[in-house]
């Protein structure tokens, strides 16, 4: 009852919402028209030169000075697209003489200044990764890099790399949270719980990740081990019931003996992490119960060695 | 009903306070969340946990003197119903530290709760509450150092826990810094982890550049993990290309406090490709893998495709497909997605999220589960963003498990990034 009564006003929220923006919607304005026509850009953007800002520009010409009236709805107000890019058109205008043209070379066919226009002067911030000269506030704006910036080819591996050796490369476009929305495993939620609407980033604990983790952590424990101690899998675990005197003994048939291929010995030598991330629970738990000192059943792998002190703890809980 | 309105009551206390706290100079961010949570277990029963989450984070630049800043990032829980394991919430901070950075030297001074981003002591990512220095000094060179305290210790508490790390590194223009480096870690005041490393980063041309590293187990006396990364990244092309190499000892992951490392010496390497091809400005096409070769010699690994289009006006909107193949050492995985996010209004977006896989082997009778997500997205006035979610799943552990999810996100200050 709760759910149907939460989603009904979830969806009457969104309907009003849909409407409001729909209201706003202007009607489109077709710039190659009046470019064709020779009709002078300052007729409709007047004090454009005085603007410090890329938009808005107010409309004050009246378009039935010389469309016929009836026949052409005219644009209201602020008509033109709201934009975050930190530009003035005052600067801008000085330095190309008061030429439109010089970036606006497009207009006739209908194409505002993209990329491609603003790098013919602003190569250098864009090999410096400079965005927020022009791309003052990232956060506001739903920005995929495309091509040259884009996250392509293995990011998940190489991003480490990239961002130890410069983070302020990274800080262009991301706050520091970013990084701990996922790096910090002290947090509650994972990424993909937190940002469920952001499909376009690729995410590693994914969907059922609860099943294939096993999987995963069996194929390479190393990448577990990059971001979470064994206690971690202990905590979760042991919360979720998946010990030895549980129904779910997770081990195999055939784990105490010598010659199973699911021997415990084969698969620790395989891979010692993976014990460790159920049996690091002190002496009662581990190894040490019968791989002691004098029991014959040495656990150091043949070459084993170690410049660790025989004093260590370590050593002592055997030695 | 009475907690619900009382933790909606307290996000908006919260909001109109961030929104007071911003007018200022701190650039403030804030994502607020309320969870529906089916969270059974295999133990427990059937439970519903509506916990309400908190998540701020803020940075203050030019405090007192230029240069001077304060960074921090935190989260805080508070459960609207128990969640059945006794707490009734919890709290976190992330993140927190005094920053000074004078232009002369490129110098940087950051004390307080960090990540460790580089050195050794960066192979098991973690936060450390440390003093983290670094500068330029003269002919290229430079160096770093960090010592401090981590923020989760490997075992017995944290009284005697330390890590230390040094890196010297020289810069050769903008195309190569190499650096050398040394690392200590201390665990209730005994030899945890000691490493020294190298490291090399290259960028020949424009359209090329590699990182090389290798951190030596002083104390296990071998390379615990060494790799290389080449990014071919051509302009003329529409392709990009990249391989990898990473040769990895797991057990010199492991605290030398646990008794785990002396039982282990196998060692694993993954080496891996990928290939994109922009396909036109809006549809890229990725496709890799990696192999996995174990010193016992057992293999496994990994492969996968994904194609990604965006579409609608100015490419607003996306679409995309994966299919990705895990070749595992004891079973295999199946991954299929399917993805789209469509700007419904310009401020109103939509998104759906489909998943399913497909087990070699069966896991508690199953071999396929799959998951369903829902978004929408809402851009409010003065920087609000309103998402609501719902998913459902069903897996080897649940029939039928569904979760819901509302966020409010607010983003104030000056100039501001994706967070």
């Amino acid at each position: 009852m709760y759910f149907k009564r939460s989603a009904i006003i979830a969806a009457v929220i969104v309907c009003l919402c849909v409407i409001a923006d729909a209201k706003e919607r202007v009607k489109k304005f077709s710039h190659k028209p009046h470019v064709a026509n020779n009709v002078s850009c300052i007729l409709c953007h007047e004090g454009i030169s005085e603007q410090e800002s890329l938009v808005p520009i107010k409309i004050d010409v009246e378009c039935s000075s010389c469309h016929e009236s009836g026949k052409v709805k005219a644009p209201k107000g602020e008509w033109a697209p709201t934009s975050a890019l930190v530009f003035s058109h005052k600067n801008h205008l000085e330095r190309t003489g008061g030429d439109c043209d010089t970036c606006h070379f497009g207009i006739s066919k209908n194409k505002l200044p993209g990329h491609k226009e603003c790098l013919a002067c602003h190569n250098k911030d864009y090999n410096d990764l400079k965005c927020r000269k022009c791309h003052g506030d990232l956060g506001s704006m739903n920005l995929v890099p495309l091509s040259d910036y884009s996250h392509t080819t293995n990011w998940m591996a190489r991003h480490k790399l990239i961002a130890s050796k410069d983070r302020a490369v990274c800080a262009q476009c991301h706050e520091e949270s970013f990084c701990s929305n996922c790096h910090n495993i002290r947090d509650d939620m994972t990424e993909p719980q937190k940002s469920p609407e952001a499909v376009e980033r690729r995410m590693i604990h994914r969907a059922d990740y609860r099943t294939r983790h096993a999987i995963e952590a069996r194929t390479n424990s190393a990448l577990c081990l990059r971001c979470h101690d064994n206690q971690s899998c202990i905590e979760c675990h042991r919360r979720e019931g998946v010990t030895s005197s549980a129904a779910n003994y997770p081990h195999p048939a055939g784990w105490m003996s010598a010659g199973s291929a699911n021997f415990h010995g084969r698969v620790a030598r395989q891979d010692i992490a993976l014990c460790a991330s159920c049996h690091e629970n002190g002496t009662a738990t581990n190894c040490i119960v019968c791989h002691r000192s004098g029991s014959g059943l040495n656990p150091h792998p043949p070459g084993w060695s170690t410049s660790i002190s025989r004093s260590a703890t370590v050593c002592k809980r055997c030695h | 009903m009475k907690r619900i309105i009382v933790a909606i009551s307290l996000l908006a206390v919260i909001s109109g306070v961030a929104f007071e706290v911003s007018s200022a100079e701190p650039n403030l961010r804030s994502k607020s969340y309320v969870r529906v949570v089916r969270d059974r277990n295999l133990l427990s029963n059937n439970e519903t946990w509506v916990p309400f989450y908190e998540y701020v984070d803020a940075s203050v630049f030019d405090i007192a003197v230029q240069g001077l800043s304060v960074h921090f990032s935190g989260w805080g829980r508070g459960d609207i119903t128990s969640k059945g394991d006794g707490r009734r919430g919890g709290g976190e901070l992330d993140y927190g530290y005094l920053k000074w950075h004078a232009k002369k030297l490129n110098f940087d001074l950051q004390a307080g709760r960090q990540f460790v981003t580089g050195g050794p002591a960066s192979m098991r990512g973690e936060y450390v509450d440390a003093l983290n220095i670094k500068s330029d000094l003269v002919w290229g060179l430079g160096v770093e150092a960090l010592a401090g305290s981590p923020v989760r210790s490997a075992a017995g508490g944290r009284s005697g826990d330390i890590v230390a790390q040094g890196r010297l590194f020289r810069r050769f223009g903008k195309s190569a810094e190499a650096g050398f480096s040394y690392s200590n870690v201390r665990d209730d005041g005994e030899r945890d982890h000691e490493n020294v490393g190298f490291d090399l980063w290259l960028k020949p041309s424009a359209v090329v550049d590699g990182n090389f590293y290798g951190y030596y187990d002083i104390i296990g006396e071998n390379f615990a993990d060494l790799g290389a990364h080449i990014n071919y990244s051509p302009s003329k092309i529409p392709w990009r290309f990249s391989a990898g190499f990473n040769y990895i000892t797991p057990a010199d992951l492991l605290s030398r406090t646990s008794i785990f490392f002396v039982f282990s010496d196998t060692a694993f390497s993954d080496t891996s490709f990928n290939a994109t091809f922009l396909a036109s400005r809006f549809i890229t096409v990725d496709a890799g893998g990696s192999w996995y070769h174990y010193s016992n010699d057992t293999n496994a690994g990994r492969f996968g495709a994904d194609v990604t289009m965006r579409y609608g006006r100015h490419g607003r909107n996306n679409v995309g497909i994966g299919v990705h193949r895990l070749n595992g050492l004891v079973s295999g995985i199946t991954e299929a997605r399917f993805y789209d996010r469509h700007k419904i209004t310009k401020k109103l977006s939509a998104s759906g999220d489909l998943y399913g896989y497909l087990y070699d082997r069966s896991i508690r009778g199953r071999v396929f589960s799959f998951m369903a997500v829902a978004a929408l997205n809402l851009e409010l006035p003065r920087g609000f963003v309103l998402t609501g979610s719902g998913d459902f799943s069903a897996n080897p552990y649940f029939n039928a498990d569904m979760r819901g999810l509302v966020k409010l996100t607010y983003n104030f200050g000056g100039s501001s990034g994706v967070f």
